[in-house]
């Protein structure tokens, strides 16, 4: 009799799933990874891309003033990232990045009310959305040549992230702010409209981290040939919208990671695609260490 | 080969920047030797002026102590606070014969731990300065502005206090 059981036991858990429904799992295990790693972030290290963009203006302000450069906690969370950045492409973008994951947070409300009410909300003209993607390195090299000249000090209060991480420490003495706190509504709205808005079309540091030079096993590949005539999965469900393969703009992607569970045929070349089990552990992995990293140069706040 | 292209073309352009930065270093530390030297000439000069107002002062002073002897600040420790980036920044300062002996954070308990570290740069110049009207430090506004301002009214209880 017990032995019954244990056969029907065994037969009920060894039933085979099918490649679909693996792939569901799969593709819900990986952003419940995501989703968790992004909660941590934004938790304990929300300052991180603040601390990491003021180390630029920084060196910059004493470049414009002829002072020599100072390695202060802002400038090695800034060194820091640019490192980790170059060594696993734009993990911190895709999956550690406060502000981004306000993005994820919003876009998400967006597709439940639209599910909710069954109507589609607008998204910004393709058009325009391309035009848009070169304006971040305008932003940075605006905000980089007002630090050298020395203007930029006297903008205070205009930086929607200052008000940001005033808001993530539930500072609300915002009336000096007023600009920024405008230009963060503004995006919040916009980030609505688009997945990743901000990281897309304004963010100055993810601007820096574009230009870094990736090394090649940190950027995710696709061998084009092999695809799908007329499939683009990839890049529909891309929330950069970046078309894999065109070597040019690696940078672009910002290694979420969405693509490798969606291509219907295994194509997205990484470490472990074949093993998913063995990616989850990676991701987790990588975000570790850039954890371990943010908590030693004090970057990480336990309230 | 063609993966890698990206990767070969940005690395050289990386090594140039980083190349500029040491260039760039080297040259700063020059300047800044330079600058330091200047004002430690004028400084000589200046402390020969300050001597010499120091004894006309010290004449006045023994003249005024003749009528009576006034003290801006109360002796002694006095302990304030105020609102720094994300919460009460606490700070005790010391006072003796008018000057500002020792300034240290009781606490500090909203700041992010980068933030305040660059801040309490703050307490040097106060104590540097005697004086509370320093600037705050660049990129830590909120902390080192608190810092200033709970020490400005630790000073304001001195005052009271005489």
């Amino acid at each position: 009799m017990i032995q019954f059981k244990q056969d029907i036991a065994s037969s009920a858990e060894k039933k085979p799933l099918s490649l679909a429904q693996r792939r569901k799992r799969d593709n819900r295990r990986r952003s419940l990874v995501r989703v968790g790693i992004q909660i941590v972030f934004f938790l304990f290290a929300p300052s991180l891309f603040t601390s990491a963009f003021t180390g630029l203006k920084q060196a910059f302000t004493a470049i414009g003033g002829g002072a020599p450069l100072e390695f202060s906690g802002f400038a090695c969370v800034f060194v820091m990232l640019c490192l980790f950045t170059v060594v696993f492409g734009r993990f911190f973008c895709g999956f550690a990045c406060s502000f981004g994951a306000l993005g994820d947070f919003v876009y998400f409300l967006r597709t439940k009310v639209e599910k909710k009410t069954k109507k589609k909300l607008p998204r910004l003209p393709k058009k325009l959305a391309g035009g848009l993607a070169c304006l971040p390195f305008l932003i940075l090299t605006a905000v980089v040549v007002l630090c050298a000249v020395g203007i930029y000090g006297s903008l205070s209060g205009w930086s929607p992230w200052d008000v940001f991480s005033m808001l993530t420490t539930l500072n609300l003495r915002l009336g000096r702010y007023l600009v920024g706190v405008g230009l963060l509504a503004g995006i919040v709205v916009g980030m609505a409209l688009e997945p990743r808005f901000f990281c897309r079309f304004f963010c100055p540091l993810g601007a820096v981290f574009r230009l870094l030079p990736m090394l090649p096993w940190s950027v995710l590949k696709r061998d084009t040939d092999a695809c799908i005539k007329g499939c683009s999965a990839c890049t529909a469900s891309c929330p950069v919208s970046h078309r894999l393969g065109t070597e040019e703009n690696a940078g672009n992607c910002i290694r979420c990671d969405k693509c490798i569970g969606v291509c219907p045929k295994q194509n997205i070349k990484t470490v472990g695609r074949k093993q998913p089990a063995v990616a989850l552990l990676l991701t987790v992995g990588k975000a570790a260490i850039l954890f371990l990293l943010a908590f030693l140069l004090h970057a990480v706040r336990f309230f | 080969m063609k993966a890698n292209r990206q990767w070969m073309l940005r690395l050289p352009c990386v090594i140039l920047l980083i190349a500029f930065c040491a260039a760039y270093q080297t040259q700063a530390k020059a300047w800044q030797r330079q600058s330091e030297e200047n004002r430690a000439a004028a400084a000589e000069v200046e402390a020969y002026n300050a001597n010499i107002l120091a004894m006309q002062a010290q004449l006045a002073q023994e003249r005024e102590a003749e009528t009576a002897a006034v003290q801006k600040y109360a002796d002694g420790s006095y302990t304030a606070s105020a609102m720094g980036f994300g919460g009460q920044i606490e700070v005790r300062v010391t006072v003796r014969q008018d000057r500002m002996e020792e300034i240290s954070v009781l606490k500090h308990d909203g700041e992010d731990a980068v933030y305040f570290e660059e801040a309490t740069a703050v307490i040097d110049r106060i104590l540097a300065a005697q004086s509370v009207e320093v600037d705050a430090v660049a990129g830590a506004t909120f902390s080192s502005t608190g810092i200033l301002e709970a020490v400005r009214s630790a000073l304001s209880q001195a005052e009271e206090g005489t």
